[in-house]
C-alpha cells in the first residue's frame, strides 16, 4: 500500500461483456419509455435471491389487505328479492335490486308473497330489517314507554373506554353470577326506580327451564361489559361529542333488567338504540348478523332507557347492544350479556 | 460499446437536459459511460457478477434521479460514479451481513488446480485480495474515498465532486483513508501469517 497509489494491485479489471451492456441498455430504453424500472439485467439467480424476499412481501401484505378489506367492508348483500322493496339511507327507494350492498341505514321490506335473501339469511312476506351496525336488525315494537327521573344508583356507570378498543369480544361462556361487587350491591339492593323509559319483552324467548332460573342473579357481562365503544373519530365538530354510552343489565328475580344512558355534549341528534340477540350456550359467537338480532330499545339524547324481560331460558346467552347514532352513523356503542345461569 | 468519456462538457451538459426526455440520448450517455462504471465495480468488487449488478444498478437509479440532477462544474461524471460508489458500498454492507462472497471465494480457490507457473498470477491475485478485503474493513466514507479517487479514474477534482467535498478536505480524506487502509493490511497479513 503506498501514497501514491494505495489500491494499484486492483487496477486490473475485465472489459464490460458485450452482452450484458445491451441487454442493460435495452432495459433502460424500456424503462426510460415506461418511466418505470423494467426488469432488472444481472445474473438473474442473484437478482431473484434479491427481489425474492421483497415479492413475498408484497404478496403477504396484498393478502392481507384482501382479508382486511373482506372483513371491514363485507357489506350485505341482496342475493335474491323477490316483491321487496329497499329503502336506502337517502331515501331512494328500490324494488327488487338484487346485488346491492346494503349500507348502513338501508332499509328492507318484503311485500306479500316476496322473499329476499341476504347474505345467509332469508326474509319471508312481511319482514321488515334495516341494516344497523353491520348487521340486519329487526324492528320488534315495545309493550310500554314512560318517562321518569333516572336513579343514577340503579345503574352502573360503564367506562368509556378508548378508541381502538375491543367492541364486541368474545366471552369465555363462563357461568354464574358476577363477581362485580358494585353489582352484586345493585342487585341485592333491589332498587329499581322507575327510569325515564322502559321497553318490556312482550313474548319469553323461551319457557324451559324457567322454574329453574337462579333468582336474584347478577348478569355477567361480556369482557368488556359496559365498555362502549366511542368512535370518537366520527365525532366532528358541531356534531356531539359521546363521552359514555352506559350500559349494564342485571337479573331481578325472573327478569334481566338492561339499562343505558348516553352522556356527552350536544346530544340533542343522538340516538341510542338497544340491540338483542340471543345464541345457544357456549363460546360466544360473534355478533350475528342477521336472524336474531331485534331491536327492543330507542332513546334520544341523554335520556336513559331501560328494557326488561324475562331470564332467558337454559341453555341459552341474549347479549345487548346499546348503539349510539347520529342520522345513521354508529358513534358509540356498549355490549353486555347475560351469563349462563346455574339451573 | 465504446466510451467517450473526452466530452466537450456543454455537449455533455445538453445530452443530460435531453436524456431526461428522450430515451436515444439516455442511451448516448449509458454508452459513454458504461464502461467506466463497470470497471470501477470491478476493480473494487473483483467480480464480474457484482460488477454488472452494481453497474445495473447504478444507471437505473441514475434514470430514475436524473429528473433531480443538477448540473455542476465538472459535469455529469462525479454525479454518477457517486452513485456508483453508494451502490458498491450497499452491496457490500449487505455482504457483510451475509458473510460475504470471500468465503465463498477461498473455497473456491482449494479446488483450483494451481501449476508452479501459475504461481505469481496467484500471488498477485491474493495480494489484491488482501488488499480488497481490507478495503472492506474500512468504514464506509474511506471506501468511497479511496475508490473514487484511485479506481474510478476520475481526477482530485472530480473525485472530490463525487464524493461532495472541497479538494482540500478530500486531500486529508484520502490521506487518513490511505493511512487506514496501511493498517488494515497489516493486521490482515499479521491474521493470516498467525494462522
Amino acid at each position: 500500500v503506498t501514497g501514491d497509489d494505495p489500491l494499484s494491485s486492483l487496477r486490473s479489471s475485465r472489459p464490460v461483456d458485450a452482452g450484458f451492456a445491451d441487454r442493460l441498455e435495452s432495459s433502460l430504453r424500456i424503462q426510460h419509455a415506461a418511466g418505470r424500472p423494467a426488469a432488472p439485467v444481472g445474473s438473474p439467480w442473484r437478482r431473484l435471491l434479491l427481489v425474492g424476499p421483497a415479492i413475498v412481501l408484497v404478496v403477504l401484505a396484498s393478502a392481507l389487505l384482501v382479508l382486511r378489506d373482506d372483513a371491514q367492508s363485507s357489506a350485505l348483500e341482496l342475493h335474491e328479492a323477490h316483491n321487496v322493496v329497499v329503502t336506502l339511507p337517502d331515501g331512494t327507494v328500490l324494488v327488487d335490486p338484487v346485488g346491492l350492498e346494503l349500507l348502513e341505514g338501508t332499509v328492507v321490506t318484503v311485500g306479500p308473497g316476496g322473499r329476499a335473501v341476504i347474505d345467509d339469511f332469508e326474509l319471508g312476506p312481511g319482514s321488515m330489517v334495516t341494516v344497523l351496525d353491520g348487521a340486519l336488525v329487526t324492528a320488534e315494537p315495545a309493550t310500554t314507554t314512560s318517562s321518569a327521573p333516572s336513579d343514577e344508583t340503579a345503574t352502573d356507570r360503564s367506562e368509556t373506554p378508548k378508541r381502538g378498543a375491543p367492541v364486541d369480544p368474545p366471552s369465555d361462556g363462563r357461568s354464574g353470577p358476577a363477581s362485580d361487587p358494585d353489582r352484586d350491591r345493585v342487585s341485592d339492593r333491589g332498587t329499581d326506580p322507575a327510569p325515564p323509559v322502559t321497553t318490556e319483552r312482550p313474548d319469553r324467548e323461551a319457557t324451559d327451564g324457567d322454574a329453574d332460573r337462579a333468582p336474584g342473579a347478577t348478569v355477567a357481562p361480556d369482557p368488556g361489559d359496559g365498555r362502549g365503544d366511542v368512535a370518537d373519530g366520527d365525532v366532528d365538530v358541531g356534531r356531539p361529542r359521546i363521552d359514555d354510552l352506559e350500559l349494564t343489565a342485571r337479573v331481578e328475580g325472573d327478569v334481566v333488567v338492561v339499562g343505558w344512558r348516553a352522556t356527552g355534549v350536544g346530544l340533542a341528534e343522538l340516538r341510542v338504540v338497544l340491540l338483542r340477540s340471543h345464541g345457544p350456550d357456549g363460546p360466544d359467537p360473534d355478533w350475528p348478523r342477521s336472524g336474531t338480532v331485534t331491536i327492543v330499545g330507542e332513546t334520544t339524547g341523554s335520556e336513559p332507557g331501560e328494557f326488561r324481560e324475562d331470564v332467558p331460558a337454559s341453555g341459552v346467552v341474549v347479549r345487548y347492544r346499546a348503539v349510539a347514532l347520529v342520522g345513521d352513523d354508529v358513534v358509540a356503542r356498549s355490549v353486555v350479556r347475560t351469563p349462563v345461569l346455574d339451573r | 460499446v465504446s466510451a467517450a468519456p473526452d466530452l466537450d462538457p456543454f455537449d455533455e451538459r445538453t445530452l443530460v437536459e435531453r436524456a431526461r426526455s428522450d430515451a436515444d440520448a439516455f442511451a448516448e450517455l449509458y454508452r459513454r459511460y458504461v464502461d467506466r462504471i463497470h470497471e470501477f465495480a470491478h476493480r473494487r468488487a473483483g467480480s464480474r457478477e457484482v460488477a454488472e449488478d452494481v453497474t445495473s444498478a447504478t444507471f437505473e437509479k441514475a434514470l430514475r434521479s436524473l429528473p433531480r440532477f443538477r448540473w455542476r462544474p465538472g459535469g455529469f461524471a462525479p454525479w454518477i460514479f457517486r452513485i456508483a460508489a453508494n451502490e458498491l458500498a450497499d452491496h457490500f454492507r449487505r455482504q457483510g451481513r451475509r458473510g460475504g462472497d470471500r468465503a465463498c471465494r477461498a473455497a473456491d480457490r482449494l479446488h483450483d488446480t494451481v501449476t508452479v507457473d501459475d504461481l505469481d498470477a496467484v500471488d498477485e491475485a491474493d495480494e489484491g485480495e488482501v488488499v480488497r478485503a481490507a478495503l472492506g474493513d474500512l468504514n464506509p466514507r474511506y471506501q468511497r474515498v479511496l475508490t473514487l479517487r484511485y479506481l474510478a479514474d476520475l481526477e482530485h477534482a472530480e473525485a472530490a465532486r463525487a464524493m461532495g467535498v472541497n479538494p482540500s478536505l478530500m486531500a486529508v480524506l484520502v490521506h487518513r483513508a490511505t493511512a487506514a487502509l496501511r493498517k488494515a493490511v497489516e493486521a490482515r497479513q499479521e491474521r493470516d501469517s498467525a494462522q
